[in-house]
């Protein structure tokens, strides 16, 4: 899963990593949540859909890795959930300029116990602030790693799925050991 | 596909709850096309564009959904249909966290991602 605020450069980062031009796919909201909003009160009301982007990876011939970047507005929390219950892992990207913008991906995925790393897009190749900087603004662990990357080059995408990928490995060896 | 200015559940019947369980990531192929049409298993376009399409190569529910243009939810309720009618076949991506198999397929992934 790629999550992180709006204009972040989600589309961009599953893009550089893409074997195929990413893929738009759509959900109506009473897919899944007619149980949470009664839609039966107000018949009339057209389904609201939210979009997401994606890639596809054929890693081997019978392994195909999805990158999902998720959808933008925290309403679709819903679209997350299901995103989140077959992901490996998941990246924050993160837009030094706009740090507040991560925080809603950040809670979410510590809520769900998701493993995730923070991947700082620098636009203009340079880190503005300091990794350390970043991992205070945003409080979190010092077991989260954090990375700067290009999500436009394809290697610095490629990396950053790579660690998420050891990130998750680590987690769950943590989990087993208890 | 193109945009249809058919109604995307009329495609279901009205229905919008899939017989089978279906993720996002579930992957679908499509082996034997021609046999699954001559029974009458696929009958409408929108089948047969899905069947078409798993024949090429094993394809996501997201990619068909993409590809159909059509929302997940309907998408999920053509294909589970056309896996009742053994038209094609579903592998669900059964991830356990922590066992010994889980880290061989993790591995697994690494190393491609490490390859390409």
């Amino acid at each position: 899963m790629v999550a992180g605020g709006f204009g972040v450069g989600k589309t961009t980062l599953v893009g550089a990593v893409s074997e195929i031009d990413p893929l738009t796919t759509e959900a109506s909201m009473t897919e899944a949540s007619v149980s949470v909003d009664d839609l039966s009160a107000t018949p009339q009301k057209a389904t609201t859909t939210v979009a997401m982007d994606f890639g596809r990876i054929s890693l081997d011939s019978d392994l195909v890795l999805y990158v999902f970047g998720t959808p933008g507005q925290h309403r679709f929390w819903f679209m997350w959930d299901d995103l989140a219950k077959g992901a490996i892992g998941a990246v924050v990207l993160v837009d030094t300029r706009r740090l507040a913008d991560a925080f809603p991906s950040i809670d979410f995925f510590e809520n769900r116990k998701l493993p995730y790393i923070v991947a700082i897009n620098c636009f203009d190749r340079l880190l503005h602030h300091s990794i350390e900087d970043v991992r205070h603004a945003l409080t979190i662990s010092p077991s989260v790693p954090i990375m700067a990357c290009d999500a436009r080059q394809r290697d610095s995408a490629k990396q950053v799925l790579i660690s998420v990928v050891q990130h998750a490995i680590a987690h769950d060896s943590a989990l087993q050991a208890g | 596909m193109h945009r249809s200015l058919v109604r995307p559940y009329a495609r279901t019947g009205g229905r919008v709850a899939p017989a089978t369980d279906l993720q996002l990531e579930s992957l679908v192929s499509a082996y034997d096309v021609a046999g699954a049409t001559a029974s009458g298993a696929v009958a409408s376009t929108v089948q047969r564009f899905i069947c078409d399409l798993c024949t090429e190569e094993i394809k996501s529910i997201a990619e068909i959904a993409a590809y159909a243009r059509l929302p997940l939810g309907v998408v999920k309720v053509i294909v589970s249909d056309l896996a009742d009618a053994g038209a094609v076949s579903i592998q669900r991506p059964g991830r356990v966290t922590g066992d010994r198999s889980s880290q061989a397929f993790m591995e697994r992934i690494l190393e491609g991602l490490k390859a390409l």
